[in-house]
């Protein structure tokens, strides 16, 4: 493979992070609006990013070792100019939008992702609220398409730095609203708060890391009309790291080896929807939605902008 | 960015940002005022069950609930709160600050509760089935 090298954007934009969060902190503080901070969870939000972070330079060779593996496989070579960048920077965005929408689907794929739901706040410090286990879930496998098309494994990572960074500032109440147009085709906080609210109508909506253009797509768009409330249908009583990380691996544990159920009941113990159980003692997004008399998103319910 | 850089930002990052949430007061629990704002949290975590009774810790951090499905218990998580039901069988051990519950739930394993001598055995009858708070 050729020898081509992208910057660790993520890396190089901790300090903006760290810079952002006091920023948006002094907003707060001296305005008395715009959001909320508390100690504790604030420090386990950051606990859960530099330990994101471990888990990169640990694991990271997981998913580029999977990627360049699969670039001999490659149909084209599409090179490294901007405009290839760009569309890279674009498939890449409509990838990260099926994977997060696994991620809330998929009960495996929600065991990491739910790390970065579980926060009673929202501000930027939840934004590195990050799992410790995303290799686990094998997500990388969504991304092979952009492999076998030419893009540059390299690449794919660069871009998905970015992704990740711009994702960085959605997460705050103190902007409201960004222009009209702005909000039609980009994510934006207003749009993310929405993503993050645990009221039934918001559950499982704004799936976007850039374009909010893949929701209107598919489906899955909510426009933010109440206030969210933050954080799990069913919060934890617990700031311990190592618990927030690992928490629906152990539900997935306990549920699967339990005594009395079917092999299919383990199974989907393990991929169904998060909140599935075999005696409907649980709730998924959508019973909770219909509970709201609200459809499921997914059945064509209210999600289309008013 | 080298390690050498990275890790001490994200260290002193951390720590840094901590200390002044702390310093300018972003460090104090939620104060559970009165019974309503008790069943209303509760309602939002278990909608399906109903509360019969509450009571409130003198520090004002927990509260006991009656519900039709069990006894339960509010608690500050920060300057927000955590809900559960207490389980048949769960430990619940005297300390010198009142009762300390545990509650062999992944997900919030422990709940210290500030009480008097008085109201923690009427707190330890209500938390292992018995009635009347």
């Amino acid at each position: 493979m050729s020898d081509i090298q992208f910057p660790d954007v993520v890396q190089m934009a901790v300090p903006l992070f760290v810079v952002a969060i006091l920023l948006e902190l002094a907003w707060i503080t001296l305005k008395r609006r715009g959001g909320r901070y508390e100690t504790r969870d604030a420090l386990t939000s950051l606990a859960m990013g530099a330990g994101n972070v471990i888990e990169g330079l640990v694991l990271g060779f997981v998913a580029y070792g999977y990627f360049t593996f699969m670039w001999q496989f490659r149909l084209f070579d599409l090179g490294t100019s901007v405009a290839v960048i760009v569309l890279c920077f674009i498939l890449n965005d409509l990838a990260y939008y099926w994977i997060h929408r696994f991620g809330h689907r998929i009960r495996w794929v929600w065991a990491a992702h739910v790390v970065h739901h579980s926060s009673q706040h929202y501000n930027l410090t939840t934004a590195l609220r990050q799992t410790w286990t995303g290799t686990v879930t094998l997500m990388m496998l969504v991304k092979t398409p952009l492999i076998l098309l030419g893009f540059h494994p390299a690449m794919v990572i660069f871009v998905s730095g970015l992704n990740l960074i711009y994702q960085f500032w959605i997460h705050t109440e103190a902007i409201d609203k960004m222009p009209r147009w702005f909000e039609a085709v980009m994510n934006t906080p207003s749009h993310h708060r929405v993503h993050h609210g645990r009221n039934p109508r918001y559950l499982d909506a704004n799936y976007a890391g850039v374009l909010i253009i893949w929701d209107k797509m598919f489906g899955t768009f909510v426009p933010e009309q109440e206030t969210p409330e933050y954080g799990l249908v069913f919060n934890l009583g617990t700031f311990n790291p190592l618990r927030v990380a690992t928490h629906e691996w152990v539900g997935i544990f306990k549920d699967v080896f339990q005594r009395g159920i079917t092999m299919g009941d383990r199974l989907k113990y393990m991929f169904a929807p998060p909140g599935w159980s075999h005696d409907g003692s649980r709730k998924t997004a959508d019973m909770l939605k219909a509970e709201q008399t609200l459809e499921p998103i997914s059945q064509g319910g209210r999600n289309q902008e008013p | 960015m080298p390690l050498y850089l990275l890790g001490p930002i994200v260290v002193f990052g951390i720590l840094g940002i901590a200390l002044l949430l702390h310093v300018l007061g972003y460090s104090r629990r939620l104060r559970l005022q009165d019974a309503e704002q008790v069943r209303r949290l509760w309602r939002a975590q278990y909608p399906e069950t109903t509360v019969e009774q509450v009571k409130i810790a003198s520090d004002g951090h927990q509260a006991l609930v009656v519900t039709d499905h069990g006894p339960g218990l509010v608690w500050a998580m920060g300057a927000d709160a955590a809900c559960r039901l207490v389980p048949r069988g769960c430990e619940i051990r005297n300390t010198d600050y009142g009762l300390r519950v545990l509650l062999r739930d992944y997900t919030a394993p422990v709940v210290k509760i500030t009480l008097a001598d008085g109201a923690r055995d009427q707190w330890k009858h209500i938390l292992t089935g018995g009635t009347n708070v």
